[in-house]
């Protein structure tokens, strides 16, 4: 929506959208007290806080709906206090990755170009490609194109992003998130759905179903989904969502298994935890799909004989059982929670292997919800 | 390589319209795949792929974008290591790699053949690994290993169709101010369009097989499978 530009406090401007009643000031409102929220102005939330109370019983249904959003998120906080450790994984990895803390204090004093990231950083431009990307998918920069040069594309710190920045230094602890108010009652739900392995647009909508009315859920789903990433919580992409744990997980197993490429390089621990759970004599089995490469060829370049990779189209061509010896005791072990959550939920071929299995595990980061019989094997 | 049209050509509807992939019979193989006349080649490439499962029929979606009814999944091949050191000795009958030279494959099922090839040139020939986007498309970065400039470089990879998924792998090699020695790969489902690419970037280059009259790479708006309304597995990479 076109706004003109006024000089009101963001309260004020907050209110007057909110008092509109309209569907693209609700949005819009919404979207504003995310913003507030990631930047901690808590004098602002409380007041908004204020004004939906008094003003819910006579509102528009899309304001009531609204309201009741910001209050139950708000007197679900202490409810949610788990799911801040879902944040703790990205404070971490921002800490222990030298290319991601370069890249997020050089955008500190504003967007920037990658080249120019680049040359301030002192990292390569491929290196910079590769952590813009893993910090655009962490929400912590967001790319813009630029109005000149259609072809560029800017970065910048997103509001989380410069609230990693500011607690860089004491980032060890995790980053103190504050999840206490507004549309993230609806992220909050969207949390909880993730941390349950069954968020989607469409569960989202049918939570969010039981509180507001119909016409109202669509657009408040699509303001939590974008407050969603703003707060840090979950990424959607199309109908599936990951948290940010399993995003830093993913992270976490690709630079193991990148080092592991080196057939001279030291051993790789992240790898020599699913091996020490080998069976005397016997075997362990990975089971993935989104880092299957790089398993396969990690495997192959370290001759690591007591590791066998399983991906989905094995059983499509009938190598299951060149794979998994059918006279030797083996266990499984998921690289992703979402991918054992999938293959214990449901039918598949994967689950005739399952009861074979001595054990079976998963990588995880702590707090990671598995499903019953999985064990953790967590990585920080 | 001539493609052949559906309607009336040797692509019935009721031939193509498959819901689920399976690994063809050897019928299907002989029918579809080309070797390139070698002595032993055919032959080792229908027993192979046979005994293997390696080639699949159904309807998938490949990286440049065109449709087909039957996928090569390179890995299931390449684990019986006979069968791959066979495949790196073809290769190498037309190619000499330099024994300065680098081994430039992308991070999928090509670097079994590249490691391969590697291993059977004996020459002292380092691999560098390149990485792949999300897509499984190779990248213009490498993953592991280096490209010192002024080395030659051999571009390997498993299955393409014109050759232009090697592009960025070409590319790389240009950037690190490295020179391409040759680009081999198992297939080239489009043998006529893959010359051609080698001949436009005049590097030497080979294959050992690619689609028959009877293997047919479509448009999406051509492929009948889709027409029908059955979608496409893709990318079909997945599958490897």
């Amino acid at each position: 929506m076109e706004r003109q530009q006024t000089t009101s406090s963001p309260t004020e401007q907050l209110i007057e959208l909110l008092d509109s009643g309209s569907e693209e000031d609700l949005a819009e409102a919404a979207w504003m007290l995310g913003g507030e929220l990631a930047s901690r102005r808590h004098d602002t939330v409380a007041a908004v806080r204020r004004h939906l109370g008094g003003a819910a019983a006579s509102a528009p249904p899309l304001v009531r709906g609204f309201a009741l959003a910001v209050e139950q998120l708000a007197s679900g906080h202490a409810a949610a206090e788990p799911d801040h450790d879902e944040l703790a994984p990205i404070a971490r990895a921002v800490n222990l990755r030298a290319g991601w803390r370069k890249v997020i204090e050089t955008l500190g004093p504003g967007p920037m170009r990658p080249s120019e990231i680049a040359a301030t950083a002192e990292l390569s431009r491929g290196r910079v490609s590769h952590v813009l990307a893993a910090l655009e998918r962490a929400a912590l920069v967001e790319r813009t194109r630029s109005e000149g040069d259609g072809r560029e594309r800017w970065a910048g710190l997103t509001p989380l992003g410069g609230i990693v920045l500011g607690e860089l230094d004491h980032a060890r602890s995790g980053v103190a998130i504050d999840l206490d108010a507004a549309v993230v009652a609806t992220t909050y739900m969207l949390a909880k759905l993730v941390s349950r392995g069954r968020a989607s647009r469409a569960a989202l909508e049918d939570a969010l179903a039981e509180h507001l009315e119909r016409p109202a859920v669509a657009r408040i789903a699509e303001t939590a989904l974008r407050a969603a990433r703003n707060a840090g919580l979950a990424v959607i992409n199309g109908d599936q969502a990951v948290s940010l744990g399993e995003l830093h997980l993913r992270d976490v197993l690709g630079d193991a298994l990148e080092h592991a490429l080196d057939p001279e390089g030291p051993a790789v621990p992240v790898i020599d935890l699913a091996r020490e759970r080998a069976p005397r004599g016997g075997l362990v089995v990975v089971r993935s799909e989104s880092h299957r490469q790089r398993w396969d060829i990690a495997i192959a370049r370290r001759r690591l004989d007591d590791l066998r990779l399983l991906a989905s189209a094995d059983w499509l061509t009938g190598e299951v059982d060149r794979i998994v010896e059918r006279d030797r005791p083996f266990v499984l072990v998921y690289d992703s929670p979402p991918l054992a959550r999938a293959e214990r939920a449901t039918e598949s071929p994967a689950r005739a292997l399952l009861g074979r299995a001595q054990e079976v595990y998963c990588y995880s980061v702590p707090g990671t919800v598995l499903p019953e019989g999985v064990k953790a094997l967590e990585v920080a | 390589m001539g493609r052949p049209a559906l309607a009336g050509g040797p692509m019935s509807s009721a031939k193509i319209l498959l819901p689920a992939p399976r690994v063809a019979t050897e019928q299907e193989i002989r029918d579809v795949v080309v070797a390139q006349p070698r002595r032993g080649l055919p032959e080792l490439i229908e027993r192979a792929l046979a005994a293997s499962g390696a080639l699949l029929r159904g309807h998938f979606g490949l990286q440049v974008g065109k449709h087909t009814e039957y996928f090569i999944r390179f890995r299931a091949l390449a684990r019986d290591p006979e069968v791959l050191d066979a495949i790196a000795g073809h290769l190498l009958a037309t190619v000499v790699v330099p024994p300065d030279a680098v081994i430039l494959v992308p991070e999928s099922a090509g670097y079994f053949l590249g490691e391969a090839i590697r291993a059977r040139a004996d020459s002292g020939a380092t691999l560098a690994v390149a990485r792949t986007d999300i897509e499984r498309r190779p990248a213009r970065s490498l993953l592991h290993g280096a490209i010192p400039a002024g080395r030659p470089v051999v571009v390997v990879n498993d299955v393409v169709t014109t050759g232009a998924s090697l592009e960025p792998l070409l590319d790389l090699v240009g950037d690190a101010g490295a020179t391409v020695a040759a680009a081999l790969v198992f297939g080239a489902l489009d043998g006529t369009g893959f010359r051609a690419m080698l001949g436009r970037r005049r590097i030497a280059g080979d294959h050992l097989v690619e689609a028959g009259p009877a293997w047919a790479v479509l448009e999406p708006e051509r492929c009948a499978a889709c027409a029908a309304g059955h979608l496409p597995l893709v990318p079909a990479a997945e599958l490897n």
